[in-house]
């Protein structure tokens, strides 16, 4: 049934059958046959929950979807194969396959170290387990193994991994076969584990390792290449080979991105050689913006997101620099935008940079830069702007409008319900607000156990499940850029300009210097002062 | 794990339709690592459970029985964004009421909630917002370096309820929601004016 690296068998007899049937107790992994067959269906699901669509597992779509698939009577059973379904209730798919594949090309891991949900969905593992099924001779599921290279980092080292890999890639035949059964072995279950082994160092090269910090690993990778030669794979090892030159030719990841056609709308430049802030274009700002925010967010690595990396004061910079590089521009940003208001003495002058600085970010929603947009628009609703009611006052209403739309589409209401369902539904190139996935992250970190609680042994990979669509998710709007030109004179005004704001207690004093705290009456009296009467 | 507490009330992580039930905007605040979202996901999730997916609409909404009303309750709390300063503005509108937490076991953490009830008096502009300060991982005991008197102390000044509570243990979670809404409810009576949610006040 083996098709080659990479080519999924949705079919095919899948693990959990084989080998097993005379055993009893092989409940989880014989659910886990049926369920290897839904994984096609497995996977489109997959990508809906990247979108935050709620998927509930029992919801009358998947049923449709399974039916689809399967047909009317073997969806039924598929949606409601209990973990401890008995052989006798196998589908008929499975009960085939069980009847096909002998012991010896059963799954290397014991049904006990593994739990597998009804949609195929591993729940639970040891990490032997785990890598067992990453190289699995005679399934492939995509979503699986890119989950595992997302996130073994929370629950393996690179080491560990190493050594499993290179120790499933010397995998021995059971005691007992005939000639005939051995050599049915080699090449149904050791050449297809070997280039499981092989598939995922290539993936993992190509995208998964970390520059700098993984770079000792390339020496044991390399060493592994000639003993794969020496085991006839001599093909395979070379492009390893060829991989592991670039990397130590220091050429980073393979970066998939789109390429863009030579179109991106003409640049609006300034006029002056001397930049000043009122000058520059609100849409040129906020496409610079856009590109400097996009290449920050693209920074971010998958390893940043485990653990809350980057909340943890001590390690912050060093695990997860990204995060913090786009967390702290953000920050200056919004410190820029206080600033740079409470500096103008003059109310008129004030609220030309307001104004300026909402049409900056209306550019930037626009550009669904969502992430400098919420920057801009935490500066101007600070306390210390915020309380400035003459200069909003001097505001157009149109301003004003436009303000309350991006505070809408950022309103925490319902977790960030609106604007979730905004960024799922719009076309990228889009720098989302980093702080969202964040909040999932933590969540997802504090509210789920590292280990199942059931046996305290097994990974709780169905926690990393969930971390790693949110990593995706991450991860598709990095891959899209902006289709725009850099324009060096605005980006480095704007390096210029970033700063980190003085403490909210000193930019408040500064606000009540520009507008005193007034009683209604005051209010009154100056109201009247200014309009000539007094 | 303990059981669940003791106290009157009763909730549904709700998928409810709209109904008339008033709503409430609870905001949960404290520095980092005080166990703010642990606090919430227990709350949320009476049990803690293998799974728990947090980026589905809804979950932060709970419906809270208090007097024998029920109060649709929208739970606000970004934990993992501590570190962006955009804390004074974007937590402040609409909210009828704050939870405060520190760690029992983190003095800084303690002084923090000070800091923060004054960026939102800054915001509000009012003399006061209805507030429960929560001393979290009272399970710590051994590590204690805020007492319980001083906890009690600073709510009082605060003109706010106050409650040690242990997520790990599930030990006073749901007090916390109570008391909340003892707060937000305070000077309401039946058929009474709604309590108003902080807005620009300017002062």
């Amino acid at each position: 049934m083996y098709l080659g690296p990479g080519v999924a068998v949705p079919n095919g007899p899948t693990a959990g059958q084989n080998g097993l049937r005379d055993r009893a107790g092989s409940t989880a992994t014989a659910v886990s046959s049926a369920a290897g067959s839904a994984k096609k269906a497995g996977s489109r699901r997959a990508t809906q929950d990247e979108f935050g669509i709620a998927s509930n597992e029992d919801s009358p779509v998947r049923g449709g979807k399974l039916k689809k698939f399967f047909g009317e009577d073997e969806a039924q059973m598929l949606q409601q194969q209990p973990l401890s379904a008995q052989n006798e209730s196998l589908p008929p798919v499975a009960k085939k396959a069980v009847d096909e594949s002998p012991w010896y090309l059963g799954p290397d891991y014991l049904p006990e170290d593994i739990v597998i949900s009804a949609e195929g969905q591993v729940k639970g593992a040891t990490l032997h387990a785990l890598v067992a099924r990453l190289t699995m001779h005679n399934t492939f599921d995509a979503p699986f193994n890119n989950t595992f290279l997302l996130t073994y980092r929370s629950f393996a080292t690179t080491d560990e991994l190493m050594n499993l890999l290179f120790a499933r890639f010397r995998i021995n035949s059971p005691e007992g076969l005939t000639a005939e059964q051995h050599s049915e072995w080699v090449s149904k279950k050791q050449m297809p584990v070997r280039l499981r082994v092989f598939n995922v160092l290539k993936s993992w090269l190509e995208s998964y390792i970390y520059e700098g910090e993984d770079d000792r690993h390339l020496h044991t990778i390399r060493r592994f290449t000639d003993e794969m030669a020496h085991h006839g794979m001599e093909n395979p090892a070379k492009q390893l080979g060829k991989l592991l030159d670039k990397r130590e030719g220091g050429e980073g990841l393979t970066v998939r991105k789109l390429i863009l056609p030579e179109s991106a709308p003409p640049p609006v430049l300034p006029k002056t050689r001397n930049i000043k802030f009122l000058d520059i274009d609100a849409l040129e700002m906020g496409r610079q913006l856009s590109l400097m925010d996009h290449g920050l967010y693209c920074k971010i690595k998958p390893a940043e997101c485990l653990g809350k990396a980057w909340s943890n004061a001590d390690s912050a910079d060093r695990m997860a620099a990204g995060i913090k590089e786009t967390i702290s521009t953000s920050n200056q940003i919004t410190g820029w935008v206080a600033e740079s208001i409470l500096v103008q003495q003059d109310l008129k002058k004030r609220a030309a940079w307001l104004k300026h600085f909402i049409a900056i970010a209306d550019a930037c929603r626009s550009l669904n830069n969502f992430s400098t947009m919420t920057a801009i628009v935490s500066g101007l609703n600070s306390a210390p702007v915020f309380r400035l009611k003459r200069t909003w006052d001097a505001l157009n209403q149109r301003f004003i409008v436009m303000l309350e739309g991006m505070n809408k589409i950022m309103q925490s209401s319902k977790n960030f319900a609106d604007y979730r369902e905004m960024v799922h539904r719009l076309n990228p190139p889009c720098v989302p607000f980093l702080g969202v996935y964040l909040t999932d992250l933590t969540f997802i970190e504090d509210g789920n156990p590292d280990r199942l609680k059931s046996d305290e042994r097994l990974i709780n990979f169905g926690k990393r499940q969930k971390t790693a669509e949110v990593i995706r998710e991450i991860m598709i709007y990095q891959a899209t850029p902006y289709n725009l030109s850099v324009v060096p004179g605005v980006q480095r005004f704007i390096m210029a300009n970033l700063i980190s704001a003085r403490n909210d207690n000193e930019l408040y004093q500064q606000s009540l210097k520009l507008e005193p705290r007034e009683r209604e009456d005051e209010k009154i009296s100056r109201l009247l002062a200014e309009s000539g009467f007094l | 794990m303990a059981s669940s507490s003791s106290s009157g009330m009763t909730g549904s992580s709700a998928a409810n339709p709209p109904s008339h039930k008033p709503k409430r905007k609870i905001a949960v605040l404290g520095s980092r690592s005080v166990g703010k979202s642990s606090l919430t996901v227990r709350y949320i999730e009476d049990a803690f459970v293998d799974s728990y997916y947090p980026t589905i609409e809804n979950v932060f909404n709970k419906t809270i029985r208090y007097k024998n009303k029920e109060y649709d309750c929208d739970i606000i709390d970004t934990a993992g964004q501590d570190e962006y300063s955009i804390l004074n503005s974007r937590h402040a509108i609409g909210i009828h009421g704050y939870v405060l937490v520190y760690s029992i076991a983190l003095r800084s953490s303690f002084e923090m909630v000070q800091t923060v009830y004054d960026k939102i008096l800054n915001y509000t502009g009012t003399e006061t917002v209805p507030c429960v300060v929560v001393g979290q991982k009272s399970d710590l005991h051994v590590q204690r370096q805020v007492s319980e008197e001083e906890g009690k102390a600073l709510a009082d000044s605060l003109k706010a309820a106050w409650v040690e509570t242990s997520a790990r243990h599930n030990a006073n979670v749901a007090k916390v929601f109570e008391l909340m809404l003892s707060q937000t409810e305070k000077g309401t009576t039946e058929g009474g004016p709604e309590p108003q949610p902080s807005k620009c006040i300017v002062m």
